[in-house]
């Protein structure tokens, strides 16, 4: 019955390669902790926690309630479907000019990893459109937190997500995680730009641009309202902050729908606290679902955590492919 | 009888409310005043004065600084008027659960139960950002940082 912290990370297999050896990503689950779905765990994680307020939402009627309802739904890229198998003449042909121009993969993997991958993530959370049956997280803020379902919500959850990347983004080496946070916002506001005149039709460039410089001072707002938070160590802070912007200054909150969302945040924080440099920086990093709980690490765990890291990307006889080469540390 | 104890229980709301900490810099809305003032509604208590003041300050603050009509930003997110409070529809039950998540909140439960190490808040790239954002911001966002500082993160991008 006891929920039992377990670490979800495979052991990754090193295949030989002419150049070295390479990491099987498939062998991979990725690292990160997470309580294994018992009875108990799942009742404890912030979607079950606020489905247990007896608080019935109340509606707002004044706040427009307009689900996105797209002209055009845009598809997903091939790399957000599934994983990408390079044939292997290409991959033998990348390592190749990477070796040979000396090539920093960190400033490359900056816009593969962080505006690319990390950025889907954080956009996967909440998207939703009219007359579709929600995903699990998208659930969580839309049916169980009674969130209105429009693109500026949409806006709100992800810029949070986004958010606690650059917190930890904060935490690489300056010159890093600096590129891998403007790849991030980058990515962001094309992808913004994009649904605005792909989904929701709006043609005029000027009224995109006017929509995006306001995004843009929001953004600006929210990211220094929830640092004020961090470094204030207060859940008292964190929740103004998250209740003036996720749940849109609703007077009628629901306190505990609020806590749960607190929780969810501090959750995902103590993952990314956790996870190393290296692999972060390599797209280890998966946001914990809000059906799923995390449970503090025993100082044994958090070495066992590092070891696996170290497994997985130092190979035995020291040689690793041209593309997986890192400045960034194992251990912090 | 129970109205009685409906008003109790929004009071022990109200004073843990009472607690939290004043927004460093202003906003269009404030947690804890509009709190404050909903669950005195629900309970049927007098506002405390100090609360109200506080309200009508903001009110004269904002119209003089900013372009941006408030009254108007506010009725998208929250109606001025008493019956939007639905306070019929509230419980003891229910009262007692929210003060329940409210003292949680207030106590810093989780950020207790995940502490974090000091990599995320003194972060390696930029060691000083945390300190500056609440250095800055403990002036209210009223003094502007000197000269030379600011072209330092101009050119640097350092904090």
């Amino acid at each position: 019955m006891l929920a039992y912290s377990g670490l979800r990370a495979a052991k990754a297999n090193m295949g030989r390669h002419s150049l070295g050896s390479a990491i099987r990503y498939d062998k991979i689950v990725g690292l990160r902790y997470k309580s294994q779905t018992t009875d108990m765990a799942s009742s404890e994680s912030p979607h079950n926690y606020a489905k247990q307020s007896s608080m019935p939402n109340l509606v707002n009627p004044e706040i427009p309630k307009k689900d996105v309802n797209p002209k055009q739904i845009l598809e997903k890229p091939l790399y957000e479907r599934a994983i990408v198998r390079l044939p292997e003449w290409q991959k033998a042909l990348g390592e190749a000019i990477v070796s040979i121009f000396h090539m920093d993969m960190d400033r490359i993997r900056a816009g593969s990893i962080g505006g690319s991958k990390y950025y889907y993530m954080c956009k996967d959370q909440s998207l939703q459109y009219k007359n579709e049956v929600l995903s699990e997280t998208a659930a969580f803020w839309y049916s169980t937190l009674g969130l209105p379902r429009t693109f500026a919500q949409w806006y709100q959850i992800t810029i949070l997500h986004i958010w606690m990347l650059f917190v930890r983004m904060r935490a690489l080496p300056f010159k890093v995680g600096k590129n891998y946070q403007q790849k991030l916002v980058d990515k962001f506001f094309k992808d913004i730009d994009m649904r605005l005149s792909e989904e929701m039709d709006i043609r005029s460039g000027t009224i995109r641009t006017r929509y995006l410089k306001d995004f843009h001072s929001q953004m600006i707002g929210i990211v220094a309202s929830l640092d004020e938070a961090l470094a204030s160590q207060s859940d008292a802070v964190l929740a103004s902050a998250i209740w003036r912007n996720v749940f849109n200054g609703d007077k009628n909150i629901d306190i505990v729908k609020l806590e749960a969302v607190i929780r969810y945040v501090r959750m995902q924080l103590y993952v990314l606290d956790k996870i190393s440099d290296r692999a972060f920086g390599f797209g280890d990093f998966e946001f914990v679902s809000p059906a799923e709980t995390v449970d503090p690490l025993t100082p044994e765990e958090v070495q066992q955590l590092r070891k696996v890291t170290k497994e997985k990307y130092e190979s035995i006889d020291g040689k690793i492919l041209p593309s997986q080469h890192s400045s960034l540390s194992l251990d912090e | 009888m129970s109205s009685n104890k409906i008003g109790q229980e929004a009071k022990k709301l109200v004073s843990l409310l009472e607690k939290f900490p004043k927004d460093r810099i202003q906003h269009n809305a404030t947690f804890k005043t509009s709190q404050i003032i909903r669950f005195c509604n629900i309970g049927g208590i007098a506002v405390p004065t100090s609360v109200l003041k506080e309200g009508r300050k903001d009110a004269s603050s904002t119209k003089s600084t900013t372009k941006i009509d408030a009254n108007e930003n506010k009725r998208n997110t929250f109606s001025d008027k008493d019956d939007a409070y639905q306070k019929d529809l509230f419980t003891i039950d229910i009262l007692s659960q929210q003060f329940k998540s409210l003292k949680n909140i207030a106590n810093s439960k989780w950020e207790k139960y995940y502490q974090i190490d000091n990599k995320l808040l003194e972060p390696k790239g930029n060691p000083n950002y945390y300190n500056r954002l609440l250095g800055d911001l403990d002036k209210g966002g009223k003094q502007k940082e000197g000269f030379l500082t600011a072209w330092r993160t101009i050119l640097t991008g350092k904090y």
